[in-house]
Parts: C-alpha cells; sequence; structure tokens
C-alpha cells in the first residue's frame, strides 16, 4: 500500500514539475528589485519584450537587492533588468567616474553584459519644496536657493551624512543655509505638510512628490551624481532575440521624471497592479483603476502562484520522504548512528531559512526554484526522519522478536511488520514536514523561485499591508488544504487497527 | 532433538547465563522454570537465535544454529510468546499464514492448512478475520499457537504462553496444550514459573537458579531426591504437602 501511494506521489510531483518547468521556446527573463519603480519598470519590459511576439516573458518580481539581481543577471538567470547609471558606477563596478554609457559599456563588455536603452528619468536625490511656498518664492532651481537663506530644511539622517549629498549641495551651489535639521524620512514628510519646515531631499520620482503635491528644484549645476535609469542586459540579448530588442530600444527617452512619479504614486498611493500600471502606461490610457481587496486576492496570478508554491512543497516533502525514511530506518535500525543523524537534521532545521537560501545561491550558482527546493527539502527532514525513527524505535520489542523468531527475511520484516506498525509516526511526520514547508515556501519568494511569497515580498518591500495579507490568507488556507488532504492520505496507508488511540507499543 | 553445548550470557557483569550445557531429546516435552531472573528466558531465547551468546552453541539435530542458518532454521521452530505477539495491523488469519504468504505457499495449500491448524487449537472460524486487539487474551494465544503450528515445525519453544491468561482460561488451555503435545509428537521447550503447570505440561523438569540448571529430571525425582536445599524451598513456596505428594505420584 505504502509502495503504491509512493508511486502515486512521485508521478504527480513528476506532472508538477513538467507543468512548472519553463518550455524549451525561447524565453526572455526579466528581472527586478525590491522596490516599487523597479517592479514597475520591469512589467513595462516584461509587456514589451511580450508585445513583441518572440518568445516567451517571464518577470523574476523583486528578486532582492542590487547584489543579488546583478548576481542573476551574471549567471544568466535572468536576461535583463532595469537598472541606474549611477548604481552601475559605484556599486556594481566601483568607478564612480565612468558617468557615459560608452564608459560604462567598456567595463561591462568582460562581463558578458551590456547597458543601452535610458529609458528618459534621472532617479537622483533632490530637493523638494511645498508647491505653494516655491510659487510664492519663485524659486525653480537649486541655483535660486542661494537668494533665499531664510529656507528651513528638514533632511533624512542619510541625506546629510553622505558626501553626494548635502556637503555636495552645500558646495556647488555655496549655499549659506543654516546648518540642516536631520529627521526620520517619514517624519520629515509631515513636518514640510505642516509647514514646519520648508525643503526636504527626496528621491527624484518619489511616489511622495505627488501625494504632498511638491515641487523638484531642477539641479542646473549637476551637484547630485546621475542615476538615469537604463536597462541593463546580457550582451548576447541583441543577436538571441532581435525582434524582442528592437521592441525595447523604443522605450528610449520614453518615460520622464513625471511618468514616473505618476506611476509610482499609482502602485504605492492608489494600490494598482504593476501590470496594469505598465499596460495603462505603454496604450496612452487613462490612470489604471485601483482594485479592491478581493480584486488583489483573487488577482490573475493567483493560479500560478498556486501551482508554483505547491510544486514547491509537494516537491520538497516528496524528497524529504524518498531521502528522510531511509534515514530514520537506519538511525532506528544502527543505535550508533542514530544521535548523529538526529543531531544533523536537527542543525539544518536550526538554520535561518534566508541565511540558507543566500547560502545556497553562491553554491548553485543561481536563484530560483533550484537553491529554494534544496532549502526547503533540508527543512522537511527533520520531522520526516523523527517520525520514522520513533515509529521503529516504539514498536513493542515482543512484536520485532516475533517477526525475527517466525524466520521472516529482513524484507518483508521491513514491508509487512516495520513500516505499517511504524506508518501513523511516519506520516504524521510528513505532515508536520509539509504544513511547515508552506508557511517556509513563502521564503522562497526571495530568491525568484515564486509561490504565494511574491507576493508578501512585495507587500513587504512596497510596505503594503494589504498585498501582505493577499499572499499570507492563499498561504495559510493552502497549510489547512495540505494538512486535511494529508489526513486523507494517512487513512489510505496506516492499517485501520493502528489508526486511533490504538498504542504499538502494548500490543 | 536440541542441544545446547555450554552457551554463556552476560550483560554487562551480570551473569545471565553461566555454562550451561542441555539436550532436548526428539519428542519430548521439557519444562524450564526457575524464579524470576534465573536464566529460563535467556536460554530459550538463545535457543531461537534472539540473543546471541557469548559462548558455547546450540544444534538443532546436529546442525548449529548460526547468523546464516538462523532464519531457515526459524521457519521450523514454532515459537510463542507471553503475549502472542501477534502483529496488530493484521487480521488472526494473516498472522497465522503470513509466512506461508512471504515464503510463496499456494493459497489453496494455505486455506486447507488453515483448516486443520483451527481445528487443532479450536478457535472458531469467524474469530479469524478479527484483529488481535479485538481477540480476548486466550483467543490471542490460541491464534499464536497455530501460527507456531501452522509450518508443521518439528521443533516448539514457548516462553511463559499462558503467563498473561486467567486462571480459568489457564487451566483449559493447559489440558489443551496438554494433549496437543502428546499428540503431534513435536520436541517442544516450554518456560513457565508456574511450577504445577510445569509438570503437567512436562515429561521433563528443568529447574534453574542463578543463571545454572540445578536439577533436571521429571517431576517426581525433584520432590524425592532434590538436589540442593533450593529445590526443596522452591516446591514448598509453590506447592501445598499434599499437592507435593500428588505431584510425585505422577
Amino acid at each position: 500500500m505504502i509502495r503504491r501511494s509512493l508511486a502515486i506521489a512521485l508521478a504527480a510531483a513528476s506532472a508538477l514539475v513538467s507543468a512548472a518547468a519553463p518550455s524549451s521556446a525561447a524565453t526572455l527573463t526579466v528581472g527586478s528589485k525590491r522596490f516599487t519603480e523597479s517592479y514597475i519598470l520591469g512589467e513595462i519590459v516584461r509587456t514589451v519584450a511580450e508585445r513583441a511576439g518572440e518568445a516567451v516573458c517571464v518577470h523574476r518580481q523583486g528578486l532582492g537587492n542590487t547584489g543579488i539581481v546583478f548576481q542573476a543577471l551574471s549567471a544568466g538567470s535572468i536576461d535583463v533588468y532595469p537598472e541606474y547609471t549611477g548604481t552601475i558606477a559605484r556599486e556594481l563596478l566601483g568607478e564612480p567616474s565612468a558617468t557615459d554609457l560608452d564608459a560604462l559599456n567598456r567595463l561591462l563588455a568582460p562581463r558578458g553584459l551590456a547597458v543601452g536603452i535610458p529609458l528618459g528619468f534621472n532617479d537622483t536625490y533632490a530637493i523638494a519644496m511645498r508647491s505653494e511656498t516655491a510659487r510664492e518664492k519663485g524659486i525653480h532651481s537649486l541655483s535660486e536657493l542661494r537668494a533665499h537663506p531664510e529656507i528651513r530644511f528638514g533632511l533624512s539622517q542619510e541625506f546629510v551624512e553622505r558626501q553626494d549629498g548635502w556637503p555636495a549641495l552645500v558646495s556647488t551651489y555655496q549655499l549659506a543655509a543654516a546648518p540642516p535639521r536631520a529627521l526620520d524620512h517619514g517624519l520629515a514628510y509631515e513636518a514640510l505638510a505642516r509647514g514646519e519646515v520648508d525643503a526636504t531631499d527626496v528621491y527624484s520620482t518619489d511616489a511622495k512628490i505627488e501625494r504632498y503635491r511638491l515641487t523638484v528644484l531642477d539641479d542646473d549645476r549637476a551637484a547630485f551624481p546621475r542615476y538615469d535609469a537604463v536597462l541593463l542586459y546580457r550582451k548576447d540579448l541583441p543577436e538571441r532575440l532581435p525582434r524582442t530588442f528592437a521592441a525595447l530600444e523604443r522605450l528610449a527617452g520614453r518615460i520622464s521624471e513625471r511618468d514616473m512619479t505618476r506611476m509610482n504614486a499609482d502602485a504605492e498611493i492608489r494600490g494598482a497592479p504593476f501590470a496594469s500600471i505598465a499596460s495603462a502606461f505603454l496604450d496612452g490610457g487613462g490612470a489604471p483603476r485601483a482594485t479592491s481587496f478581493t480584486e488583489r486576492l483573487f488577482a490573475p496570478d493567483l493560479p500560478r502562484l498556486t501551482v508554483e508554491h505547491l510544486f514547491l512543497v509537494f516537491a520538497s516533502v516528496a524528497l524529504g520522504t524518498i531521502v528522510g525514511v531511509p534515514l530514520g530506518l537506519w538511525a532506528a535500525y544502527r543505535a550508533a548512528a542514530a544521535p548523529r543523524i538526529l543531531a544533523v537534521v536537527g542543525v539544518l532545521q536550526t538554520i535561518p531559512s534566508l541565511a540558507l537560501l543566500a547560502f545556497l545561491i553562491p553554491i548553485f550558482h543561481r536563484i530560483g526554484t533550484i537553491p529554494a527546493l534544496t532549502a526547503l527539502f533540508l527543512y522537511s527532514l527533520l520531522p520526516i526522519v523523527r517520525g520514522t525513527h520513533t515509529g521503529i524505535r516504539e514498536i513493542a520489542p515482543s512484536l520485532r522478536e516475533s517477526a525475527l523468531a517466525l524466520g521472516l527475511p529482513w524484507s518483508a520484516r521491513l514491508r509487512l511488520v516495520d513500516l505499517p506498525l511504524a506508518s501513523r509516526s511516519i506520516v504524521a511526520g510528513i505532515r508536520t514536514s509539509a504544513v511547515i514547508s508552506v508557511g517556509t515556501a513563502t521564503i522562497a519568494a526571495f530568491i525568484g523561485a515564486g509561490g504565494y511569497g511574491e507576493r508578501i515580498a512585495s507587500g513587504l518591500a512596497l510596505n503594503d499591508g494589504s498585498l501582505l495579507l493577499a499572499g499570507a490568507i492563499p498561504s495559510a488556507a493552502l497549510a489547512l488544504v495540505v494538512e486535511w488532504a494529508l489526513g486523507a492520505v494517512e487513512r489510505l496507508i496506516v492499517p485501520k487497527p493502528l489508526r486511533s488511540g490504538f498504542d504499538v507499543r502494548v500490543s | 532433538m536440541i542441544e545446547a553445548e555450554r552457551i554463556a550470557k552476560s550483560y554487562g557483569s551480570r551473569v545471565a547465563l553461566a555454562a550451561t550445557s542441555i539436550r532436548f531429546e526428539s519428542g519430548t516435552t521439557t519444562a524450564l522454570i526457575g524464579p524470576s531472573g534465573c536464566g529460563k528466558s535467556t536460554l530459550l531465547r538463545i535457543l531461537v537465535g534472539l540473543v546471541t551468546p557469548d559462548d558455547g552453541r546450540v544444534l538443532y539435530d546436529g546442525a548449529p544454529l548460526t547468523e546464516a542458518t538462523s532464519q531457515s532454521l526459524r521457519r521450523r521452530i514454532g515459537f510463542v510468546l507471553q503475549d502472542g505477539g501477534l502483529f496488530p495491523h493484521l487480521s488472526a488469519r494473516r498472522n497465522v499464514t503470513l509466512l506461508a504468504d512471504v515464503l510463496g505457499q499456494p493459497a489453496a495449500r494455505s486455506a486447507a492448512r488453515l483448516e486443520e491448524v483451527a481445528d487443532l487449537v479450536r478457535i472458531p472460524r469467524a474469530r479469524l478475520d478479527a484483529a488481535p486487539g479485538d481477540l480476548s487474551g486466550g483467543e490471542r494465544q490460541r491464534v499464536s499457537i497455530a501460527r507456531a503450528l501452522f509450518m508443521d515445525p518439528p521443533w516448539m519453544l514457548l516462553d511463559e504462553p499462558l503467563g498473561a491468561l486467567d486462571p480459568i482460561t489457564r487451566r483449559g488451555l493447559q489440558d489443551e496444550l496438554r494433549q496437543l503435545f502428546g499428540r503431534l509428537k513435536k520436541t517442544v521447550v516450554v518456560v513457565t514459573h508456574d511450577l504445577g503447570e510445569a509438570a503437567f505440561l512436562g515429561s521433563r523438569v528443568v529447574l534453574m537458579q542463578d543463571g545454572r540448571i540445578v536439577q533436571a529430571g521429571a517431576p517426581r525425582e525433584l520432590v524425592e531426591h532434590p538436589a540442593t536445599p533450593f529445590v526443596t524451598e522452591f516446591l514448598a513456596a509453590q506447592r501445598t504437602p499434599s499437592e507435593l505428594e500428588e505431584l510425585s505420584a505422577r
């Protein structure tokens, strides 16, 4: 019975694998970082590429910080992602002097990468004032600030301290302003709204510019480094997918700072989904419609996320069972090996999941499903190994003696006596593993393996509680469904007389 | 014939069985008896190979019991435990036929043999489909004995087979076992702590103390010619003088 159930499980697992694995057709994988603007630009790139009709386009949303996304691009896990010239020069290449695209491309070429298609806006530090104050005083650019020493600044701690922040501003524009007050950034906006300060530092495409009706002052003497939005891609992309690349090239110069600010506000303030912001922008239509929580919960990506999540849980627990049950048997039959086996699987369980993922990415030289599955598989071992070990150890000695004295061969003792008698404990271990795995699988989205965690990761990145819930609720529901379904499997596998309340210790 | 040659077993510093030799003639029933911890169960477990002796060897009709031969020898030994040792997840019927099923014995032959052993141990056919947990203590022991008899083994080893039963059930099964052993002419070794049961079932009684055999012989020999004061003490602790007289008359 166990063998048949296992066969069914394996067949289902392989069906899921083939369903979830990308087909061999030409594929373009777009990446993005974990903040609103990157998500939106990623969606725009995906939509444009998809409409070129040349390749299957996938957007691996919010893969992580700059380092992780760049690593994914270098390893070929993604083909293209939106980046900023300043970030490429400073963070990725360590060459702050490389400012134009030619210089960057010379440095990127040896790595098999290229940069191009400036999208048209510069997302850098900027100084913003309340629009009314700016109008009253007739201030449009930073150089005009010099004539207004009465302007009160409320600046973020980071901006005050960074060399390319406040010090650069003061020296470039010869400001004689009072020493700035350093505030928490969130508080600075509120202080600005209440009129307690007149100006603050912002990112030039920040959604809050629109929300608080701010005017961004023109950096007419280029005090701040340029962070022009561009596409960073694998050098072979133009040859590999020429039509797609040509379509992407037409994005050059199409997105202004105001466009980007509005789209950021659409996402952060009006809660519109990234995909509809992208298509609304590309189709020149009106503002994308805001969505209700129910719509977000049952958004079109729900079936895909469910399949991905189920696949992660199912594949990792199936692997965990295939490896964990023999490990548990080994521990149960070879008492000398038991402490070491149980200690190793126990320690695996204590490694924080993000740390384990970060550790696995360099081992596999890739992000996504493989390292995520490996981590989930390692976590699934402990309950299964323990369940098997306990199940076998708790079989009454008289039953083991009976099986031996009867002259049953080893394989028959295992199959007909030990495994059935331990089945309740083994299945309980698998159940625990599966339910834990449903929760842990949400972490997999942080390295681009998909699942409900995608919404949770986005929700966290965007400080969007309802998006977070739209991921957490299906995940919790899935845990209940999995628990229930494995209960049914338990009734199938565990022999009837052992099911409820029967204690194998007193035969 | 079962022979034990100078078998010894210690657990740490505790000697469970001092170098012991004993022979069980074919077709006889021997009762191993003695107080708790005297080594009678250890001796039986060594005979069936569940416990490996530190020294000495066991021979079945001259063939030594080794790791290589234990599995095939065990299939020719009927073994019964105090609690029956029935597999709780299998029906009584499947418990009885399990080894034959695993060895690929034809179903028709198993069915016929099941009829025979069910008659021998007097178990109603309807009870064969019950799980062991649903059987009474007496029924469980009958099924366990049926399982031991199923392959028609020449040797039967029983460890306190009636120890967990109430007195009435126990008395009834003692009668049946005695008849069974007498009829089947098997070589039987039965462990018990009850002198009356030992004398009733066994043509020979082997009394053990502290891992040694103190005296072996017909029940009346132990009464009339006790080898040591312990024999007298053990007999007196279990029987009234009139019962001992009855024993010696047997």
